[in-house]
Parts: C-alpha cells; sequence; structure tokens
C-alpha cells in the first residue's frame, strides 16, 4: 500500500460509509419508533407489538388512554373495545406475562408521568408473585426503555432485530397488531377443554409440613407498601379496579398437595383488607365462582381461562358483582374455601385423560 | 468492556485512539503510554471493581518481586514469586473444583467430622483474564531470573500487562515483543497503512466472533442444554458446531486484538494460523493458540528436561505440558481429560513421526542415493494426487479428532461428554432437530428465503443450517487467515464500503451477543 493521499481517502470512505449508514438506521427507528419511545405511532404504519418487555413502556409513554388494564397473562385476554363498550373508557393493555409486583410498579411509574389522565386501572393480582422479592421481576428489564435518557437509547436505535423485525418485515409483509387484543394468548378454541387440560397437568410433590398461615404475609405486606399503595395513595383521582383471576380447581389442588392452602387463603385476606381501605380501590374477587373454577372446559391449562371469562370480569367490574367490600370479605374467601374442601378431587384423577 | 460493545466501539476507541496519537504524535511518548495505561484500566474496571482490585494487586505483587529480584537474583525470591501467582491462580479458580472433589471423597471417611466444611458452596468472584495477565507475568519473573530483562520502568511495566487489547484473552505476549514496541511510542509516525489494515483486520474479527461464533453458539447451548432429546445427527452436528464456534470465537477476538494493537502502531504476536488446517496433532499445536504452546515449551517443557534427556522423559514432558495445558483451561475433569486426549495423540505421532524419520534415512542410505532421493522429492501425478489426498485425509482425521476432544472441553463435567459420544453411535441420523437449525435462520437472510420462495419449502428450515456452516467448513479447511487477508488488501473504496457495513451489521447485532469464551480462562 502506497500513498498517503490513498490511505486518506480508504478511510475516509470506510467512515462516511459507517456513520451514513449508522445514521439512516438510527433516524429510520426513530422515525418509525417501533417501541414508541419517542412520539406516538405513525398512522399508516402497520406496527407489529408482541413485546411486553420492550413495547409496555413506550406505550405507557405515548399513546393517548383514560385507563389501563395491568396484570399478567391472566389478563391478555381483556379484549378493550369491551371497556369501550361496557364503561365509555380508552383503555390501553399492558399485560406483563408472569408479572411480578415491581413490574406493575415500573410501569405505573412511566404511565402516571405520561400526561394522560388516567380513570381508572385495571390491576389483575397473582397472590403467588406477591410473595416474592419487592425488587424481582419476571424478567431482566431493558432499564433504556424505561427512563428518560436518550443517551442510553444505543441499544434500540442500533439493533438488528427492531430494524428487521419491527420495521422491514412489517412493510415486506404488512400484519398491524389490533391493540384491542394484543398479547392475547395463542390457544384456540380446541384447546379449552378438560381433556386437553388434565392431558397435560402434572400434579406436584407433596408436602408434609404445613405451611405456617403468616408465612407469606411479610413479603406480601412489603410488595404491597413498595410497589402497589404508594400509586394508590398518590392518585386519588384514579379509580383502582383490583380483581383477583379465577384459577382453576387444579391450582387449589396445588395448594393442597404443597400444603399452604391457610397460608394463600391469608394472603388473599391481608391484600383485600390492604386495599380496601383506600376509598379509591374496589375488589373483586373471581376465584371462589364455582361454576368457572370447576369447568375445566373453561381451561387451557391449570390456570388460564378462555376469553369469555375475561369478558364476564369486565361485566362484573360494570355491574359490581363479585366486588367484595370489608363486611363481605370474610364470607368470600369462606365459600372458596368451602368449594376447596368439598371439591371430589379423587373422581376428577380418577379418569384417564 | 467487550470489544463488541457500542461503549468500545463509539466511545472508548476512538477516544483511546484519538488520545494516544494526539500525544504520540507529538513525541510526547511517555505520555501517550500514560494515557494507554489509563484506557486499559478504564477497560478493565468495566468487568468490574473486584477484578480490578485483583488485578492491581497482582500488578503491584510483581512488579516488588521483580525489584527484589533484580537486586538480589535470589532462587527464592524467584520462587516466592512463583508460588504467589500460581496461588492467586489457584485460589480464585481451583478452589471450587478442589472443594468439590474433596467432598466426593468424604464418605471414605479420611477428614473425619461432620463434613459440614465442605457443605459450604464455595462462590469465589474468578476475575476476568486471571489466566493470562499470572502467566505473563510468570513468564516475565521467569525471564529476569535467567537474565534475559535487564531493566523494565514501572510504567512500562504496567503497560506491558494492563495493555488493554490482549489483557483478557491474550494473546500471551513476551516482554522483549511489547517493550520493544513501547520503546518506539513517541519516536515514530502513525502508519496509515498499518492503521487502515488495523480497522480492516478488527472488522474480520468481529464478524467472525459476532456473526459466526454467535451464532454457532446459539445452537451449540441449546444442544448441551437439550442433549437428552439430540439424537445422532444432532450430536453429531453439535460436535461440528462447538470446533467452529470456537474457533471463530477465540480467533475473532485475537483478530480484533491484533487490529486494534495495529491501529495504535503497537504489534501484537500471531496467536492462530489456520489450525483446522493442520495435518496432525503436533501441526495443530503449531496454529491453535501458538502464544500458549509457545509459553508451555519455554516454561514448562524445557524446564522439565525437554528432549535432552532421552526418549521417554521427552514423552513425560510432553504429557506433563498437556496435563497442565488442561487444568489451565479449566477447572474440571473434563479439561483434565481434554488436556490427555491431546498429550496421549501429540506423544504418539511424534513417537510415529521419529520412526518415521529413521526408517526414510536407513532406506535412503540402503539404497544408496541419488536416486532414491529423487525419486521421494519429484512424484509423479500420481504420487501428488496420492499425496494430496493423503493430505487431505490427514487435515480430516486431525479434525475430527480435535473436535471429539472439545466435546469434553465444552461440557459441563465428563458425563455430559461422554453422553454425547454415545449418541455418535445410535445410528440414528435421519432427522436433525429443528429447534437446532433454528439458531441459524437469521433475520437478515429470511428476505433471501423470501424472494427465492425457499421458505416455504419442505426443508426451507434447514437451508441457513447447511449453508452457513459449509461455508465455514470451507473457510476453515481452504481460506486464508483474515491477518494474511488484511495484510495484502488493497485500499479501493469498494472494500472500505463493504468494511465499514460489515461493522455496521455487527454493531447492530451487539444486543444479542454473548461474551467471549476464553474471557474466563
Amino acid at each position: 500500500m502506497k500513498d498517503g493521499k490513498e490511505l486518506k481517502r480508504w478511510l475516509a470512505v470506510f467512515l462516511t460509509v459507517f456513520c451514513g449508514l449508522t445514521a439512516v438506521v438510527v433516524l429510520l427507528v426513530v422515525y418509525v419508533d417501533p417501541f414508541f419511545q419517542y412520539h406516538s405511532p405513525l398512522k399508516d404504519f402497520p406496527y407489529v407489538v408482541d413485546h411486553q418487555m420492550n413495547q409496555n413502556p413506550g406505550m405507557a409513554k405515548h399513546m393517548e388512554y383514560d385507563s389501563v388494564i395491568l396484570g399478567s397473562s391472566m389478563t391478555v385476554n381483556f379484549n378493550t373495545n369491551w371497556f369501550r363498550e361496557l364503561m365509555g373508557l380508552q383503555t390501553l393493555k399492558l399485560s406483563y406475562s408472569g408479572a411480578f409486583p415491581k413490574d406493575q410498579a415500573n410501569i405505573m411509574d412511566i404511565l402516571f408521568d405520561s400526561g394522560n389522565t388516567v380513570e381508572a386501572v385495571f390491576l389483575g393480582i397473582d397472590v403467588i408473585t406477591y410473595s416474592g422479592g419487592v425488587e424481582e421481576t419476571k424478567y431482566p428489564v431493558p432499564e433504556y426503555l424505561y427512563d428518560d435518557n436518550v443517551w442510553n437509547d444505543v441499544p434500540y436505535v442500533l439493533n438488528k432485530d427492531v430494524l428487521l423485525e419491527y420495521i422491514l418485515r412489517p412493510l415486506a409483509d404488512p400484519d398491524k397488531t389490533d391493540l384491542a387484543t394484543v398479547y392475547a394468548s395463542w390457544w384456540t378454541e380446541e384447546y379449552y377443554s378438560k381433556q386437553w387440560v388434565m392431558h397435560n397437568y402434572v400434579q406436584p410433590e407433596t408436602v408434609e409440613e404445613e405451611a405456617d398461615p403468616e408465612s407469606y404475609v411479610e413479603n406480601v405486606k412489603a410488595n404491597l407498601d413498595a410497589n402497589i399503595c404508594p400509586y394508590v395513595e398518590r392518585h386519588s383521582e384514579t379509580e383502582f379496579y383490583v380483581f383477583f383471576p379465577p384459577y382453576s380447581i387444579l391450582f387449589w389442588n396445588d395448594v393442597l398437595r404443597e400444603n399452604h392452602l391457610e397460608a394463600t387463603m391469608r394472603e388473599y385476606e391481608y391484600i383485600s383488607k390492604r386495599l380496601l381501605a383506600y376509598d379509591n380501590v374496589r375488589v373483586f374477587f373471581f376465584p371462589n365462582q364455582e361454576w368457572i373454577i370447576c369447568d375445566l372446559d373453561c381451561y387451557a391449562d391449570y390456570s388460564h381461562y378462555h376469553p369469555d371469562i375475561n369478558r364476564y370480569m369486565t361485566e362484573c367490574f360494570v355491574s359490581g358483582k363479585c366486588e367484595v367490600t370489608e363486611e363481605n370479605l370474610r364470607e368470600e374467601l369462606g365459600k372458596m374455601l368451602e368449594i376447596v374442601e368439598n371439591y371430589d378431587f379423587g373422581e376428577l384423577f380418577s379418569v384417564e385423560y | 468492556m467487550l470489544f463488541h460493545s457500542y461503549l468500545f466501539v463509539f466511545v472508548f476507541l476512538p477516544v483511546s485512539l484519538a488520545g494516544f496519537h494526539a500525544m504520540a504524535g507529538k513525541g510526547e511518548g511517555k505520555a501517550a503510554k500514560v494515557w494507554l495505561t489509563a484506557m486499559s484500566l478504564w477497560f478493565y474496571a468495566g468487568f468490574g471493581v473486584q477484578s480490578l482490585a485483583v488485578l492491581l494487586g497482582s500488578v503491584a505483587f510483581n512488579y516488588a518481586v521483580y525489584r527484589w529480584l533484580g537486586r538480589t537474583g535470589r532462587k527464592a525470591v524467584f520462587a516466592l514469586g512463583i508460588l504467589g501467582n500460581l496461588g492467586v491462580l489457584a485460589y480464585f479458580k481451583y478452589t471450587g473444583f478442589l472443594l468439590d472433589n474433596l467432598r466426593k471423597l468424604e464418605p471414605l471417611g479420611l477428614f473425619g467430622g461432620d463434613g459440614a466444611v465442605w457443605e459450604s458452596g464455595f462462590q469465589i468472584l474468578l476475575p476476568v483474564g486471571i489466566s493470562f495477565f499470572t502467566f505473563q507475568q510468570i513468564s516475565f519473573l521467569a525471564d529476569v531470573f535467567r537474565g534475559e530483562i535487564q531493566s523494565c520502568g514501572f510504567w512500562d511495566y504496567l503497560l506491558y500487562i494492563l495493555y488493554f487489547p490482549k489483557l483478557v484473552e491474550g494473546p500471551l505476549v513476551n516482554h522483549s515483543e511489547l517493550l520493544s514496541e513501547f520503546a518506539a511510542v513517541g519516536r515514530k509516525r502513525l502508519v496509515g497503512e498499518q492503521f487502515i489494515r488495523g480497522i480492516a483486520l478488527f472488522v474480520m474479527g468481529m464478524l467472525k466472533k459476532v456473526i459466526l461464533a454467535d451464532t454457532f453458539g446459539g445452537a451449540v447451548d441449546y444442544g448441551y442444554a437439550n442433549l437428552s432429546a439430540m439424537h445422532g445427527s444432532d450430536a453429531l452436528l453439535l460436535a461440528v458446531f462447538y470446533s467452529l464456534q470456537l474457533y471463530f470465537d477465540f480467533s475473532g477476538y485475537c483478530d480484533m486484538a491484533r487490529g486494534v494493537g495495529w491501529m495504535f502502531g503497537i504489534g501484537l504476536p500471531v496467536n492462530f494460523q489456520s489450525p483446522y488446517q493442520a495435518r496432525n496433532i503436533i501441526d495443530f499445536w503449531k496454529r491453535w493458540h501458538m502464544t500458549l504452546s509457545r509459553f508451555f515449551t519455554k516454561y514448562v517443557y524445557i524446564p522439565l528436561g525437554g528432549n535432552r534427556r532421552g526418549k521417554a522423559k521427552m514423552y513425560r514432558n510432553l504429557l506433563a505440558v498437556f496435563l497442565f495445558s488442561g487444568i489451565w483451561h479449566g477447572a474440571g475433569w473434563n479439561f483434565i481429560l481434554w488436556g490427555m486426549m491431546h498429550g496421549v495423540l501429540y506423544a504418539a505421532t511424534r513417537m510415529w513421526q521419529e520412526g518415521k524419520t529413521r526408517r526414510k534415512v536407513w532406506r535412503i542410505r540402503k539404497e544408496s542415493g541419488e536416486a532414491a532421493v529423487g525419486r521421494y522429492e519429484k512424484p509423479g501425478i500420481l504420487g501428488r494426487a496420492a499425496g494430496c489426498l493423503g493430505r487431505g485425509a490427514c487435515v480430516f482425521a486431525t479434525f475430527v479428532y480435535v473436535s471429539v476432544a472439545w466435546v469434553y472441553f465444552r461440557a459441563a463435567d465428563v458425563a455430559q461428554g461422554s453422553e454425547l459420544l454415545a449418541k455418535l453411535f445410535q445410528n440414528d441420523f435421519v432427522r436433525v432437530n429443528r429447534n437446532l437449525a433454528g439458531y441459524f435462520n437469521l433475520d437478515e437472510f429470511w428476505y433471501v428465503l423470501k424472494v427465492l420462495r425457499l421458505d416455504r419449502w419442505e426443508f426451507g428450515h434447514y437451508i441457513l443450517m447447511a449453508v452457513i456452516t459449509a461455508g465455514s467448513l470451507l473457510l476453515v479447511f481452504f481460506g486464508k487467515n483474515a491477518a494474511w487477508m488484511a495484510e495484502r488488501m488493497k485500499p479501493k473504496a469498494w472494500n472500505a464500503a463493504l468494511l465499514a457495513a460489515a461493522l455496521l451489521w455487527c454493531v447492530l447485532t451487539f444486543s444479542q451477543v454473548g461474551t467471549f469464551l476464553y474471557v474466563n480462562f
């Protein structure tokens, strides 16, 4: 290789092409913004929304809504059109499959800071996750998508997946996600059957020693103190519809075999009581809906129910059915206990599926 | 900090190069070296403050021993230095292994007591690159003791150990190689040609790591994690995939390190020379991790006596080298087994080669002569074809043996390695695991398959696995080294643009890339 001019030209071409292409990619990502970090969605772009951890924070920041659905996979089958139809609300679904309380806190930080007037929060509570750690999240959180610092967004604006999966592929093969049903589970109708559920269900090992009824309370309290109650207190203008999802009777079989029935019931009681103390919280208790939980044709596995049940729950939010108060809480918990204690598990497991 | 990170490419490398050349260009050699040392500390601090503390402690200890040794020249001081280094390495790297094995002996009642000590589950942080910087310092002390190093200032020593391109994964550099390069800093002008060849080598190394090694790595991780679901064909592919992954990963790192070194005008030694083109295991170790082989030869094999004390001791020494090599690579019986597999074949090959040489000399003497010599030197067409086939068979056989040994190198333990190898003999080669093939279906090639309407073909799912694997095998068996290509590249606009696009391709993939495999050795 020879003269300096030639080498300088080579370097200039290299740097120009690299910087130029990098700028093109960055500008394209910022313009389309498939994770909605910088602006609301473009009108005509066929956005694909399928990544809760990456796309929820941007949706919470830049979409227009007056209410949100928060919770685990128990909430993914809600259709937000029902909320418009029944309650006149413009609802955004921000589910996190397997969500821990900290996941809810992370997204509430963003949505209450978004400039939207949040009239209602529909918050599904899975008691098992409330006995975990206060800082625990289901998956590692991509912090750069959850903060306001644009300088740490490099992994977003220079990302092959973002470019190919969320910008170029939708352009080549458009299949725009309907936000009303976003994140809906993949199970089609035929999966919601007792045969399918029982065929795939594996009973846990039995545990000899019964869990102390108070064993979960300390962590549950810490989670409520850190991740839920502060938001309820700070946003008295927002109505919190807190609901406990109706897991199937097989969930309760797990609880019995693992010997923590009383501790689990105590969790339900403790969370309900804590939240009922707030004027802007309404609590809905679905686990004791015997017609749902004992009919395994309503389920695709031991806990995930059919979208029709989501519809029923939405109607309850309007009618007040299944709502618990400080007065009837013990009675409703008693019903739950009665269902579990009287259910004939022997008969259920006597058949080969 | 890793080479394949946004921080390194967009901030660290430009800043460190700009600062270094600004000072070195003005003849401020010392300032440039201090700058490079400071940047190297920043580079290593990215792996954690605890690791940095261990590194600095090790450097301080070794420099103190060096000064002491320089004053006294006493063997005891040298021994102290060596034992200190090996002690630190043993503590951080082998304590867990040792306790695990002691736990296994506990049922024999050799230790008395209730054995609670062994149940504690010892967790020790493993400082990144500890094997590399420890070996480098051992070699330095040994050379001081032998009188090969007369003097070395503190800043030169610090930079010799900390110089970031080779700090965490080598190559293992001799003091004479690097200190002479440091001495020239500030005295020679930046050579533009070396700089752009450095860029080219850096980008090619990154392509090997980010695009090739990690693609194979995804499939390998999946296969080993789901070994029970793998069939014979999957096991065969896993063995080949890992051979390719490890080569592209480690040699890719070394290419990047050399490329960065060239950009600073500070060269690093060659560490890989097309190792899978080796015709036998001896040849392989002349091409694979060459600086480690050099280290073991100089500091283990020769001090043990090398080949000077008879054949038997020579073979013993060779086996000892590979035993140490196995232990150096990892704390586990699988690494020891891997080392001994290489050692045994190495010794056997050496034995065979020596016998062959003796027979050849004897035959030439017996046939007295010129005609016989001429016949050996100039074979006919058939002879050349046979020789070519023979060489190909040797290369293939060496690759197969090395790949089998790599199975134990990759496995969590000996049992897992044996489980994979056992599957090779189950005669189930009809199907290939679909998930395994899925790791090769990179998004960027989806469009190509779509345009060619291959995406819905019955075997469309397996096309990229076949193409990438075949292409990689052709590259390792017949291709030239990245360094060879970088050294001979003619500076044209098209290759500048191509390399720039390739670098961007790698950058866009950073968010999915794993760490380097050799980073924990």
